[in-house]
């Protein structure tokens, strides 16, 4: 691992969640409540044209129709849908020009979540997209990008500039109709991500985008949509964050994604959403609709480390739509305290000779439930297709529950689809070993886990990996009793 | 279900107050309710079901099972048939019909109160009881056969065993459709208690031809006792298997294991769910399911670990194959571990056979159709041939093979 | 003087877009022994799975006559009544399924073919304890499945075994030899040799010439990239294994 044993240290002294600070940066907030003259002030606000109104009132009525799913095995308080408020900007937003335009305290914000902008760019050229309460506050890299082709930029700003790509393709993965947060999304989102790759072009840089949750009261509904055109390449990157505190917060976003014929899109996400405190008190509700659409031999790779949330209702899907598309879901899932995930993904064989592979590992912690939930899905008419699954959870207290709920559905006889799945706890022996050698129980797990999460990690883009890894640790402070 | 035509007075005492205008026996289930997710109900539902009561079959001997030996109980059309049964004095063994035993141990909450259990309980026809006093080791299997061989009717039945401590029994369960009824339906319930270290091997074939089976199952293991079952499943229009197995007591071991083989649109459902209340048990659950000509395999199995229940060593496997087109399966393997110091793992597998291996038989001059059936043979050969019997083994394979 | 048993042709086939044999030609005749060596991804394994039948294979040109018959269509189930054997360089275990519930199966499917009776089972179990003593098969492995769990000798073994049993006309031996220790060598070959007679014949794919001093070649041919690229008696096995093959490999590129 790349960081000192005193950076270590300083963080293990520190337990509180790292990155729960609140910004102290000036925001406008739409009143609270929802209803449809809410649904007109967003859209105004942004200044939106009639069809992208239209298709929000539009979910609007579809989500005052639908009820809050209750199938997932999380336990929680309902949010109160009428006690948030659906919009929230940092004041005095301008068109930003130059990264020296952007409020210096978002900056220090950015510096504190570790992803310094400027170090960023030194380092390995990843361009961001910073998104703090639903809003994007500022893209880098935009022009080097557009040299390219490629189009990166917030989703308002798509809506303004390139319409016609907004109109075909949003909502043609995950349809407002889709399900609860999804129609609720779709009605208010407030802004987010666009990336367009044109035609051949390979994305010469990691594009990533970061989302943090500021003021309170405020629920988060950024929508992402990232279209991929033939044959070209690209790798993304999420991650998230939210400051500490007493109430839950609600964060329902989209993520739809489109790789058309040989494309190839790899999608990585790091949520370290605010997981609540030691006693279960707060925390974000994330509850987030993902899925991508592939083309004739294109390829999803959807690749997540999942460590913060106080609930978390995901599921990453890819419909292996062409022919010889290939879908891949890799992810780690670590909850402690109170924490509860229920995540896992779809993978939906339509084409023949696709493949699929998925690989999750669980690791549950304190009094906390992990659960994978998948469906593995081979049409009729998904000749030679395949799947494999891996779902593994790893036990650390005896207080946690580590739970597997795999849907396997086959209806040709050619494919091939194997599960497997283990549930063990951590063994013992291995920490007895490391301890022996001198190596601290915390620091003992930490290697642990970061081994057994290992295929996974190894997924990630370097720039993630070590902040990822760093993640798993913090995560599990404490965890053994 | 139309049940309109059901006649309970001439059934039971206790239930000839039964007002069927108020009859209240819940809802039918439908898709939308994940146990129920992929049984297909409407054929079922639209049937207009009686229960008359009426032996049709003479002789054991003109079904297509093996020769039965021993204690041989059967009811035909769910009533009792002293005339095809053979109920030779044990003296190890109660044998009683009592409608009113209960044997319930298993709370409540994990005995699911639905549409088909009202069913039962509301038109029982018949309850068999079964009590195996302490210290018996009882070799020759108990057999119990379930018959339906009237168009249409209903039969709900009941089976109660009771093995007291240190006994051992085996008992071979036959629910059977003759091939001449058509949409009959045997909704049956077995309830099992184990007390500290008996043991009970069940093994139940299922052979329902045109008419219907479902099967609710109640299993309750005190410590030590060691609990088998081999599910059977070769016909039937839907046979559905609701297991529930709850283990109280510690070092138990429990075993469900089961070969099911639908064809030709028949849908084959296994739910199975065991329980691991307390710590040092051992599980282990292998189902395959050979599917063919359009027909519908699935199963849903469950493993519980709840706190506290240490030790526990839990494995699950399902593997199937999809022999053509339009044949489906239906896979959900569920882990629920609230404890940390287990071992448990699940796999389910779903494909063809290797092709490797087909080729291989093929050159040592084998045909396609023998090779198919030499590794389905193969493929379930796992779950059979844990019976030793060999006449019953090779029952069992011709039936499952359907040749 | 001898006859013909098969003989190859222009054989090229092919698996998905990759060609593998290109233009193979070899004769045999009844009685021979015929030996096939060459360096490894040269094509000896597909030879023998196209000769079995295996259509993984494409084959794009070319004849197979076997015994008078163009075969290149045949099911490998009906070469196998035919006469054609293959033992696997990696025999395929078959889980389940018992290696005497096998054989008797593919006895009684030749049988039937050529509308014989099946074979009783005393005669079976009196032929199975006959041939296992040939290549001294331990008679525990016979009871368990079709290779499942067997040593990499052992499957070698019930190879030259399932030879016996099935009696062939022609035999192909892939790489029989490897895993074998030096007594299941000799037992293995000495069984081969047993089996020998005037009408059948056996071609035997190894990389070492230790085999071919137990199982002693008429003619030995060096495959290279799909084709025959020398053919010789057995002092080319020799000198072989001195060489190595670049020397060849240089020669046909002349
Ligand atoms: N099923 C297959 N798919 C793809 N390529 C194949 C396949 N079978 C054979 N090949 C390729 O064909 C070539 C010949 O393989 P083959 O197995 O016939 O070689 P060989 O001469 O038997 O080698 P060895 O001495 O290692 O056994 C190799 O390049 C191999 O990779
Ligand atoms: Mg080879």
């Amino acid at each position: 691992m790349s960081y000192t044993e005193k950076e270590l240290k300083e963080e293990l002294d520190n337990k509180s969640y790292e990155f729960g600070f609140v910004s102290d940066i000036e925001s406008e907030k739409a009143p609270i409540g929802l209803n449809e003259d809410i649904v007109r002030l967003i859209s105004s606000k942004k200044n939106e044209p009639q069809w992208m109104l239209d298709y929000r009132l539009e979910s609007f009525r579809v989500w005052k129709e639908m009820s809050e799913p209750n199938w997932a095995h999380v336990k929680y308080t309902k949010p109160d849908f009428q006690n948030i408020s659906y919009y929230s900007a940092p004041k005095k937003k301008k068109e930003l020009q130059s990264l020296d335009e952007v409020d210096p305290e978002l900056l220090r914000t950015m510096e504190k979540l570790g992803i310094s902008i400027e170090e960023q760019k030194k380092l390995s050229g990843v361009a961001v997209d910073f998104v703090m309460d639903s809003v994007s506050v500022a893209t880098s890299f935009k022009e080097k990008l557009g040299e390219l082709g490629i189009i990166f930029c917030s989703f308002s700003e798509a809506v303004q500039n390139h319409p016609d790509l907004v109109k075909k393709y949003m909502g043609s993965v995950v349809p407002h109709t889709d399900n609860y947060y999804s129609a609720l999304n779709s009605a208010v989102f407030s802004d987010g991500s666009f990336c367009y790759i044109p035609k051949g072009v390979r994305c010469p840089m990691e594009l990533s985008t970061y989302f943090r949750i500021n003021e309170s009261g405020t629920g988060q509904f950024e929508r992402t949509l990232l279209i991929a055109d033939e044959s070209s390449y690209v790798s993304y990157l999420e991650g998230c964050t939210a400051p500490q505190r007493d109430e839950n917060q609600l964060h329902a976003a989209v993520v739809e994604l489109i790789a058309l014929d040989k494309a190839e899109i790899k999608y990585s996400t790091v949520q370290n959403w605010y997981p609540g405190d030691a006693k279960g008190v707060g925390g974000v509700y994330n509850f987030v609709t993902k899925r991508g659409i592939c083309g004739y031999r294109s390829k999803i790779s959807w690749t997540q480390v999942e460590t913060g949330s106080a609930v978390t209702w995901k599921y990453p899907s890819c419909i292996l739509k062409g022919d010889y598309s290939i879908g891949e879901f890799y992810s780690v899932a670590v909850t402690n305290n109170f924490q509860q995930a229920d995540t896992g993904t779809k993978m939906i064989h339509i084409g023949k000779n696709t493949k699929s592979t998925i690989i999750s590992k669980g690791i549950s912690a304190g009094k906390s439930q992990n659960s994978y939930r998948g469906l593995v899905k081979i049409g009729k008419g998904a000749k030679n297709s395949r799947n494999f699954s891996q779902c593994d959870s790893l036990l650390m207290t005896d207080q946690c529950g580590a739970h597997t709920f795999p849907y396997i559905e086959c209806e040709n006889p050619t494919a091939t689809v194997e599960h497997e799945a283990t549930t063990s706890k951590i063994g013992e022996e291995q920490l007895f070993y490391c301890m022996q050698r001198g190596i601290s129980e915390e620091k003992a797990i930490s290697l642990i886990v970061n081994g057994y999460a290992k295929e996974v990690l190894n997924k990630l883009p370097m720039e993630f990996a070590v902040e990822a890894q760093k993640l798993l640790e913090i995560s599990l402070e404490g965890s053994v009793g | 279900m139309i049940i309109k035509e059901l006649n309970h007075n001439s059934l039971l005492k206790e239930n000839s107050k039964l007002d069927l205008e108020n009859l209240n026996l819940g809802s039918f289930p439908t898709r939308k309710e994940e146990r129920w997710r992929y049984t297909p109900l409407r054929a079922l539902k639209k049937i207009n079901f009686h229960n008359q009561l009426n032996f049709k079959i003479e002789n054991l001997n003109s079904l297509e099972i093996p020769k039965i030996e021993g204690l041989v109980i059967v009811l035909e059309n769910g009533k009792f048939n002293s005339d095809l049964s053979n109920l030779i004095d044990l003296k190890e063994i109660e044998l009683s019909f009592d409608k009113e035993n209960v044997i319930s141990k298993s709370s409540d909450e994990t005995k699911h109160k639905d549409y088909f259990t009202n069913l039962n309980f509301s038109f029982l026809s018949e309850k068999v009881v079964l009590k195996i006093k302490a210290n018996f080791n009882i070799d020759k299997p108990i057999n119990f056969v379930n018959i339906i061989s009237s168009d249409k009717c209903l039969s709900n039945t009941q089976f109660n065993i009771e093995v007291f401590e240190n006994s051992k029994l085996h008992i071979r369960q036959y629910f059977l459709g003759s091939s001449t009824s058509n949409n009959g339906f045997i909704n049956h319930r077995n309830e099992v208690l184990l007390k500290s270290n008996s043991s009970l091997t069940i093994d139940k074939f299922q052979d329902l031809n045109n008419n219907f089976n479902f099967c609710n199952e109640f299993i309750d293991q005190e410590k030590e006792s060691e609990f088998i079952m081999n599910t059977f499943s070769a016909s039937g229009i839907i046979l559905r298997n609701d297991v529930s197995n709850n283990v109280h007591g510690k070092n138990c071991h429990s075993e469900l294991n089961g070969v099911f083989a639908p064809i030709d649109k028949q849908h084959f459902d296994n739910h199975t769910t065991i329980n691991h209340f307390v710590a040092d048990c051992k599980s282990f659950e292998n189902y395959k399911g050979v599917i063919k000509e359009s027909g519908v395999g699935v199963f849903n199995g469950k493993v519980i670990v709840h706190q506290d229940a240490q030790k526990i060593e839990a494995f699950q496997k399902n593997n199937n194959i999809l022999l053509d087109e339009d044949s489906k399966i239906f896979s959900k393997p569920e882990l629920e571990i609230y404890a940390d110091d287990v071992r448990c793992s699940h796999g389910s597998t779903t494909g063809r056979f290797d092709e490797e291996a087909l080729f291989y038989l093929r050159t040592r001059g084998i045909s396609v159709k023998k090779s198919l059936e030499l590794m389905t043979l193969g493929f379930i050969n796992e779950v059979i041939e844990k019976s030793t019997d060999l006449e019953y083994k090779e029952f069992i394979l011709k039936r499952l093979l359907k040749d | 003087m001898s006859e013909l048993l098969i003989e190859i042709k222009d054989l090229e086939c092919r698996i998905d877009d990759q060609k593998i044999l290109q233009g193979l030609n070899l004769k045999i005749n009844k009685g021979e022994v015929h030996a096939i060596m060459g360096p490894n991804g040269s094509g000896k394994s597909t030879l023998s799975s196209v000769l079995a039948g295996n259509d993984n294979y494409e084959v794009t040109n070319g004849s197979i006559n076997f015994l008078g018959e163009e075969i290149s269509e045949m099911s490998p189930e009906e070469r196998s009544w035919k006469g054609m054997f293959l033992a696997f360089q990696y025999p395929v275990e078959i889980p389940g399924v018992s290696n005497i519930n096998f054989l008797r199966t593919a006895l009684n499917e030749r049988n039937k073919f050529y509308g014989i009776d099946s074979i009783p089972a005393k005669e079976f179990l009196k032929m199975v304890a006959e041939k296992s003593e040939l290549v001294g098969l331990n008679n525990k492995l016979k009871n368990r499945s079709v290779n499942e769990g067997f040593s990499g000798g052992e499957k070698k073994r019930n190879e030259i075994f399932q030879m016996a049993m099935l009696d062939p006309k022609l035999s192909i031996l892939d790489e029989t030899d490897s895993g074998l220790d030096i007594d299941a060598l000799k037992i293995v070959a000495n069984g081969v040799n047993k089996l020998k007679s005037s009408e059948n014949a056996t071609v035997v794919i190894t990389h070492y010439q230790r085999l071919l001093d137990y199982i002693v070649p008429d003619f030995v041919h060096v495959l290279h990239e799909g084709k025959i690229i020398k053919t010789g008696d057995k002092s080319l096995a020799l000198e072989l294994e001195k060489k190595g093959y670049d020397w060849l490999k240089t020669d046909s590129n002349i």
